[in-house]
């Protein structure tokens, strides 16, 4: 049975990371904080019966308590299909950090469950089954998910179909 | 020229790279968990006086061997619950922690559908919206958990179940739905029911499941609600601990 030590050592080894996830999701590392401290409290509460990896359960209250906290704050605010032109010059500049800065505007823009399915595939480097059960959806709707995301991202479009043939 | 998955990793991992240092400890956690119980102790008082307001439809004790209708349900009839429900004042507050866990729709009958989630969650319930002659089973990990007759509610009909444990690792859940007519009188036995469902052809019918979270304790005292604000979305309501 999972005890309090487990759990202890639990937060010492993965608080880390799960910080960065959390702030690649909502991008503030307050909320990034907030996000864990409230993730790890509730995996606290239900750590019993949490199963012999308490990742995939973890990831799931964050994901889903990042995207309640999401759709409050969208609530009175309509969010559009459209994102911001990566590159505001015309993709003219040729610097590289303004690139950078466009596709992280771009990515601060994605639908929570699309930047999640991003975070959790490019940064957790989580297969999709795993993304899939982690956001309680089909591997199929990770996948849709997931190359939305990129187009609207602008990845290169050889790279993409290379990506989600692999799926 | 567009970005490569290379450049997307780097920004990710780069752009997570400058946090605070000190991180989350356990005595955040703590806190945050003591932050966590205050509330739901004063949301617990909220249920009480929202109760009063609300009509209990599920009370969830076993169903009784032979009795046609939801597995774990008891008590008034569904169409009795709307009524009652209707009548009474708007309930501005719905409690419970129902998200989505996993929703599958359907366009055959006589089929059975399989899903499948992680734990992530301790407790789930179901509704399944289906036609008024339709007749729904699902099964959880390979028990029937639930069967019944889409009754509940005007429109869409559905059949309300739950709150169900959940095992560790990955969850099963499958469901079909067969015409009533073909359902018998006893389709609680679990026999029964996979011997009609087997001998049912398929046939076209649009129907949906939607798997939710419930809150973990208490839920054996879970109501089942309607907001007469929106006109038609149940919900489940657990006591919080």
């Amino acid at each position: 049975m999972r005890d309090r030590a487990d759990f202890e050592s639990y937060v010492e080894q993965r608080s880390a990371r799960l910080l960065r996830t959390a702030y690649l999701l909502c991008r503030d590392w307050a909320t990034a904080e907030d996000l864990v401290q409230t993730a790890l409290a509730k995996a606290w509460l239900a750590w019993r019966r949490v199963g012999a990896n308490p990742d995939p359960y973890v990831y799931r209250i964050l994901t889903n308590t990042h995207a309640s906290w999401w759709r409050r704050r969208w609530r009175d605010e309509v969010p559009t299909e459209d994102v911001p032109d990566r590159a505001a010059g015309g993709g003219d500049t040729g610097s590289e950090i303004g690139a950078r800065d466009a596709l992280r505007a771009v990515l601060v823009a994605l639908p929570a469950k699309q930047r999640a399915v991003i975070v959790l595939r490019y940064f957790e480097d989580l297969p999709d089954p795993v993304i899939a059960g982690i956001l309680g959806c089909s591997v199929p709707t990770v996948r849709s998910q997931a190359s939305r995301a990129l187009a609207k991202l602008r990845l290169d479009p050889a790279a993409r179909a290379a990506i989600e043939i692999g799926g | 020229m567009g970005v490569t998955e290379q450049d997307l990793r780097e920004l990710l991992e780069r752009d997570s790279q400058d946090g605070p240092h000190r991180g989350v400890t356990v005595a955040d956690v703590d806190g945050r968990v003591r932050r966590i119980r205050r509330h739901r102790g004063r949301a617990a008082g909220s249920a009480v006086v929202m109760a009063l307001a609300v009509v209990t439809a599920v009370g969830l004790q076993p169903g009784q061997p032979g009795q046609q209708g939801q597995v774990g349900q008891a008590g008034s009839s569904p169409q009795d619950v709307w009524t009652g429900v209707l009548a009474r004042p708007t309930p501005t507050v719905v409690i419970g922690g129902l998200d989505t866990v996993v929703t599958g729709t359907y366009e055959r009958g006589g089929t059975r559908e399989r899903l499948t989630f992680w734990t992530g969650v301790d407790r789930i319930g179901f509704r399944v919206t289906c036609g008024p002659d339709d007749y729904a089973l699902v099964w959880l990990n390979g028990d029937l958990v639930a069967n019944g007759r889409c009754t509940s509610g005007p429109e869409p009909s559905a059949l309300l179940a739950g709150a169900f444990p959940t095992r560790d690792g990955e969850n099963e859940v499958v469901s079909v739905v067969i015409p009533a007519a073909s359902a018998g009188n006893d389709m609680a036995a679990e026999e029964w029911a996979g011997g009609v469902v087997a001998r049912t052809e398929p046939y076209p019918a649009d129907w949906s499941i939607q798997v939710v979270q419930t809150l973990s304790a208490g839920c054996e005292q879970k109501e089942v609600v309607v907001d007469p604000g929106s006109g038609q979305a149940p919900h489940w309501i657990c006591p919080l601990d």
